[in-house]
C-alpha cells in the first residue's frame, strides 16, 4: 500500500482508498496497482479531498510505503496536527502565469560573439519574462485575503498556491476574475487559475515530537 | 480588452490531452510533503532493514575500499 497522507477523520475515504491507525492520526492509504504514477497518485489525492477528507498531502512524487507513513505518523503526531489545524477545510488554487507561445527562432549565430550575444538576449527575455510574470501574480494574489505561497519558476512559468477555504473557491474565481480585468492583457503570457486542489503548497516535513506520549 | 484568465478544474487538469493544462501538474508535484532519504525495505507492511540515501547512492567500489581502509 502507499500512503498519500495523513488525516484526523476516521471515515469518507473513496475507494479505493483505505485508511490505516496510526496512533493520535490515521493513514490514507491506496492500493500500489492504482497509484504507479505521479500522476496516479495525484488523482488519488484529489478524489479524497473531493470527498470532503481534509488531510496533510505527502508529494505525489513520491511512493512513500504505509510503515513510512505511520512511523512519521507516530512520531510528529504534534506537528502533523498542528498543520491539520492549518489547512483545515481548505484548499488550494493554484495561479500559474506561463509563457503563451514559443517566442521566433533567433538567426543561427555565425560567429562566438554572436553565440553570446544570442544567449545573453535569450535570458535576458527569461528574466523579463519572469518579472513579468511575478508583476501579475502580485497583482493577483496581493489583494486576496487569502494566505499565498511565494511561488515556483522555472524558465517558462510561475506558480502560487493561494490557501482559500472549501466554501469560499466560488468567491475567491470571481473576485480573481475581477482583478484580472482591471490588468492590461498582454500577449506573451496566458494565466491559469486551477483548483481548488488539497495544500500540497502549505505543508512541510512534520518535525518529531517535542514531548514523548504513550 | 483585460487580461485573460483561464479557469479550469482538477478534472480538466488531470484529463487533459492538451499539453498546456498538463504541464500544471508539475506546479503540484514538487510540493507537498516530501520524504527523501529513506529506503525502507518491507514486507508486509513490517520494516526489515533501512538504508541512508548515502548508503543507497554510494558506489559499491567506494564502499570497498572504506572498509579495507584504503
Amino acid at each position: 500500500m502507499i500512503a498519500l497522507g495523513w488525516t484526523c477523520a476516521s471515515t469518507g475515504v473513496p475507494a479505493p482508498l483505505t485508511l490505516a491507525d496510526a496512533g493520535r492520526l490515521r493513514v490514507i492509504l491506496a492500493p500500489k496497482d492504482h497509484c504507479n504514477s505521479p500522476r496516479a497518485r495525484l488523482a488519488l489525492a484529489q478524489a479524497c479531498f473531493e470527498a470532503g477528507v481534509d488531510f496533510v498531502p505527502l508529494s505525489a512524487t513520491g511512493a512513500v510505503t504505509a510503515a513510512t507513513a505511520k512511523r512519521i505518523a507516530r512520531s510528529c503526531a504534534q506537528d502533523v496536527q498542528a498543520q491539520m489545524a492549518q489547512i483545515s477545510g481548505a484548499g488550494q488554487l493554484l495561479i500559474s502565469v506561463a509563457l503563451a507561445h514559443s517566442p521566433p527562432p533567433a538567426p543561427t549565430p555565425t560567429t562566438g560573439r554572436a553565440w553570446l550575444q544570442a544567449r545573453k538576449n535569450h535570458l535576458s527575455m527569461i528574466n523579463k519574462r519572469v518579472r513579468d510574470a511575478h508583476v501579475t501574480l502580485d497583482a493577483l494574489t496581493t489583494p486576496l485575503p487569502y494566505p499565498c505561497t511565494a511561488g515556483q519558476e522555472t524558465p517558462v512559468t510561475c506558480t502560487r498556491a493561494v490557501l482559500v477555504p472549501r466554501g469560499d473557491v466560488a468567491a475567491a474565481r470571481t473576485v480573481l476574475q475581477g482583478l484580472g480585468s482591471r490588468l492590461h492583457p498582454d500577449p506573451a503570457l496566458r494565466v491559469d487559475i486551477t483548483g481548488l486542489w488539497p495544500a500540497f503548497g502549505f505543508v512541510k516535513r512534520p518535525e518529531p515530537d517535542t514531548v514523548a506520549y504513550a | 480588452m483585460s487580461l485573460e484568465l483561464h479557469m479550469a478544474s482538477p478534472d480538466d487538469v488531470l484529463r487533459a490531452p492538451d499539453k498546456s493544462l498538463a504541464d500544471l501538474i508539475d506546479g503540484l508535484l514538487n510540493h507537498g510533503v516530501v520524504i527523501r532519504g529513506e529506503l525502507w525495505l518491507t514486507v508486509a507492511d513490517i520494516d526489515l532493514v533501512f538504508l541512508g540515501v548515502d548508503l543507497v547512492l554510494a558506489s559499491p567500489d567506494k564502499m570497498h575500499a572504506e572498509r579495507s581502509g584504503a
